[in-house]
């Protein structure tokens, strides 16, 4: 120790009031700092006061390393947290590559804004109904085209609705941008390449293609192109099934998923062949046909005459609407039915417990309401049983009938048929078929109605409403989408089902419908031949008949039920035309199951036991006599 | 010891580095590959969906009908009919074969040639053999129902005419 710190002590000592303790205290007095009265202190007691002085210039010492240690290691502890922090974070990325999928990285990704994807459209065994196929789009960018005179001249050559003079005035008026064609195929394409002209350029287009041709036109409806851009244009629906279903034949979640309908095109073809044939040979205007599973209601085929191009819908519409080739007569087309109703009225009242099958019906006539007339089409006995009123198809039998019903029980048994709603079925055209009513139902109405006019459905209301009379009595609604669901709650009881089935198989067997008879599928049914309305109002035209037959087939356990009608048919082989049902919507129906039935699978079944030599074929009746 | 560890750790640090390196463009190539690829599928895809709206086409059910009209008679097609829905009891068992197993290919030949005067020297020909097995003999006595007989058949028990000329659908049972 030096003098000088000595005296420094003292000095400070001294200097008086400073603290006992404390860092501060310590670093004023210096490091070996000793204070006077200590020195005095040890030396009293003959200890080396340097040795004291030393031992708590230790303790100073100690206490500041500990506080730089406590210091350090606080900053050790960040430096640690930190680095930790980021090599956790590259493990866990690590970690997290490594537990991911391998996915690939997206190609290319659209810069439209719209989605130009459309689903393919099947039938139900796959067939191909409508699908996309890649083709260009022409336009033309003027401000850099070389030589537009030319250009104009070469493309007019090569398609020949251009006219090369309004489109050289069109590339020379200022305007940047020009659609040519919308559509162009691939040889036309490399023509228009071989122009040479930069100012021209294509844009890639899916069109939408039905390969199936004029098959299930009605069905499909048909596309048009909605928002266009140079690189996709959007595709819409425009009628049919592609309008009813737009959403979802354009959702890109569903977009690789073909729609399947219900449709078989082999059973569509051949009933359009049939029907085609039909309007052929009894001169009609047109026709409808429905041929639907009588348990789900799936459409097996939709047919409507005249028939159209969905890759070529016609759009200008001149007269009357509903003759169009677009117009679908079976679900779209509301007509008077005719006598194919006396079905629905006789299953009304026997499920009303009013009559049963062998009750008595008068049917005297004719019948006279105000200034109303009904009577029959031919000479009847007075009184029949209720099952010969429907194999005779007597209107006035029908009448007092639905007389004894009321026309509240009336109005709410179709209705619960489905007739006075418009149908469900997944077509766009379908919404609007609203069946027409009578303004007020009163008593004329309701015997009109029980012999099928007066109200106004389609051929597919008739169908999905006798699916649900012959299966059983459970509501059907008809769908064109295959996989369609168990039937709906019951209509009428299957003890009333299956006395109808009997009277549709003698109105087949012995009544109206004998023309229709396909031997071996037991078909019953009922005809119904029901007069015009007069375009311009004031009543019905004699001359102009809607020749309906609706049945089903095999009768005893029905599987199909088909409903065909013809419009203005008549049969011009015998000396005075013949327009009842019986003998054009029969005949007709008789060829339609004969066509059909074997595609289907349906073998016809012998009546009668073939003698021992083929003892597995199982013999049906099904239906007595 | 310590230059050793530096040398070790710089000698990782360049082989780390180098085979990042390596794996980036690895990655880089994989990723180029894929790309190509996937232009490569949609262009496929493409592709066969224009071969399948091609395929459509070309069987959309007017030119198929169209078509049967037109090759109808040569090769017997016709739309189906109710009628040509036939009976399992309705087709023969096959006949025995008229020779041995050897001979068996010839005989056949021999037996589809139609017109008697080639079928009598087989006849004849067939006692000859000491080997040949009384077969024959019996096939000869009682021919197998002709197909045409019992389509015949069957239409007269469903009531439906027969047709003019009917096209074998079961060619080689006969």
């Amino acid at each position: 120790m030096s003098a000088g710190e000595t005296i420094e002590g003292v000095w400070s000592e001294v200097g008086g009031d400073v603290p006992e303790d404390g860092a501060e205290e310590g670093r004023r007095e210096g490091a070996g700092g000793a204070r006077l009265a200590d020195v005095i202190a040890a030396r009293r007691r003959g200890d080396d006061p340097n040795a004291e002085a030393a031992s708590r210039r230790e303790a100073l010492r100690r206490r500041d390393a500990a506080e730089a240690r406590r210091r350090a290691r606080w900053r050790l502890y960040l430096l640690v947290a930190a680095f930790v922090m980021a090599y956790g974070a590259v493990a866990g990325r690590m970690a997290v590559i490594a537990a991911s999928e391998p996915e690939e990285p997206r190609a290319v990704a659209s810069s439209e804004m719209f989605n130009a994807v459309r689903a393919e459209i099947v039938d139900r065994r796959g067939a191909l109904l409508a699908t996309n196929l890649p083709v260009w789009s022409l336009y033309a960018q003027p401000d850099r085209m070389v030589d537009p005179a030319r250009a104009a001249k070469a493309l007019a050559e090569i398609f020949p609705d251009l006219d090369a003079e309004a489109l050289e005035r069109r590339f020379t008026d200022g305007r940047r941008f020009l659609w040519i064609k919308r559509t162009i195929t691939p040889a036309e394409r490399v023509a228009v390449h071989d122009i040479g002209e930069p100012g021209l350029e294509f844009g890639p287009r899916e069109l939408r293609v039905y390969p199936a041709g004029h098959e299930a036109a009605h069905v499909l409806g048909g596309a048009k192109f909605g928002k266009e851009g140079v690189r996709a244009a959007e595709i819409e629906g425009r009628a049919g099934i592609e309008l009813a279903l737009d959403q979802r034949l354009r959702d890109p979640a569903r977009a690789s998923e073909p729609l399947r309908l219900s449709l078989d095109l082999r059973v569509q073809r051949a009933f359009a062949d049939v029907l085609r044939e039909a309007v052929k040979t009894f001169h009609a205007k047109g026709a409808a046909g429905v041929l639907m599973e009588a348990r789900t209601g799936e459409v097996r085929a939709l047919v409507s005459l005249p028939d159209f191009d969905p890759n070529d819908r016609p759009t200008a519409i001149s007269g009357y609407a509903g003759d169009h080739p677009t117009f679908n007569r079976a679900a779209q087309g509301l007509y008077e039915l005719g006598s194919v109703y006396k079905t629905f009225t006789a299953a009304m009242v026997l499920e009303a417990g009013l009559a049963g099958p062998e009750t008595m019906v008068d049917t005297t006539g004719p019948m006279y309401w105000g200034r109303f007339r009904i009577s029959d089409f031919h000479r009847m006995p007075q009184r029949m049983t209720l099952s010969d009123v429907l194999v005779e198809s007597s209107n006035t039998g029908t009448a007092r009938l639905a007389l004894l019903a009321g026309a509240r029980r009336q109005q709410d048994f179709l209705g619960a048929l489905g007739l006075l709603e418009t149908p469900e079925i997944e077509l766009s055209e379908a919404a609007g078929a609203e069946p027409l009513t009578p303004e007020r139902w009163s008593e004329i109405s309701v015997m009109t109605i029980s012999y099928g006019h007066g109200l106004a459905t389609t051929p597919l209301h008739l169908a999905a409403a006798y699916a649900t009379l012959v299966n059983g009595g459970e509501r059907v609604s008809p769908t064109l989408l295959a996989g369609a669901g168990a039937p709906g709650e019951r209509v009428v009881s299957g003890e009333t089902s299956r006395e109808l089935r009997e009277m549709l198989r003698r109105v087949v067997t012995e009544g109206t419908g004998r023309n229709a008879e396909a031997p071996g599928y037991f078909l019953g049914g009922k005809t119904g031949t029901a007069e015009k309305p007069k375009r311009h109002g004031g009543g019905y035209d004699r001359d102009k008949v809607i020749a309906v037959f609706a049945g089903a087939f095999p009768i005893h356990e029905p599987e199909y039920v088909i409903v065909v009608a013809l419009d203005e048919a008549e049969d011009r082989s015998g000396p005075k035309p013949r327009r009842t049902s019986g003998w054009t919507a029969a005949p007709t129906t008789k060829a339609a199951i004969e066509r059909i039935a074997p595609i289907l699978g349906l073998r016809p079944r012998l009546a009668p036991a073939p003698p021992a030599e083929a003892p597995q074929v199982v013999v049906v009746g099904g239906v007595r006599r | 010891m310590r230059s050793l560890l530096y040398v070790g750790a710089l000698a990782l640090v360049a082989l780390s580095g180098a085979w990042a390196y390596r794996v980036n463009y690895a990655t880089l190539d994989a990723l180029a590959r894929v790309e190509a690829l996937q232009s490569e599928i949609a262009a496929e895809r493409e592709a066969i969906a224009v071969l399948r709206a091609e395929w459509a086409w070309l069987n959309r059910p007017e030119r198929l009908a169209r078509l049967a009209a037109a090759f109808g008679d040569e090769l017997g097609l016709r739309p189906m009919r109710p009628a040509d829905f036939g009976t399992v009891a309705a087709v023969a068992y096959q006949p025995p074969p008229p020779h041995g197993p050897g001979e068996r290919a010839e005989a056949v030949a021999r037996a589809e040639t139609p017109d008697p005067p080639g079928a009598a020297p087989a006849a004849e020909a067939a006692p000859e053999r000491p080997d040949a097995p009384a077969a024959p003999r019996m096939a000869r006595a009682e021919p197998a129902p002709k197909l045409e007989e019992m389509v015949g058949a069957l239409h007269l028990a469903m009531g439906v005419p027969l047709p003019e000329r009917r096209p074998l659908r079961l060619a080689g049972l006969e």
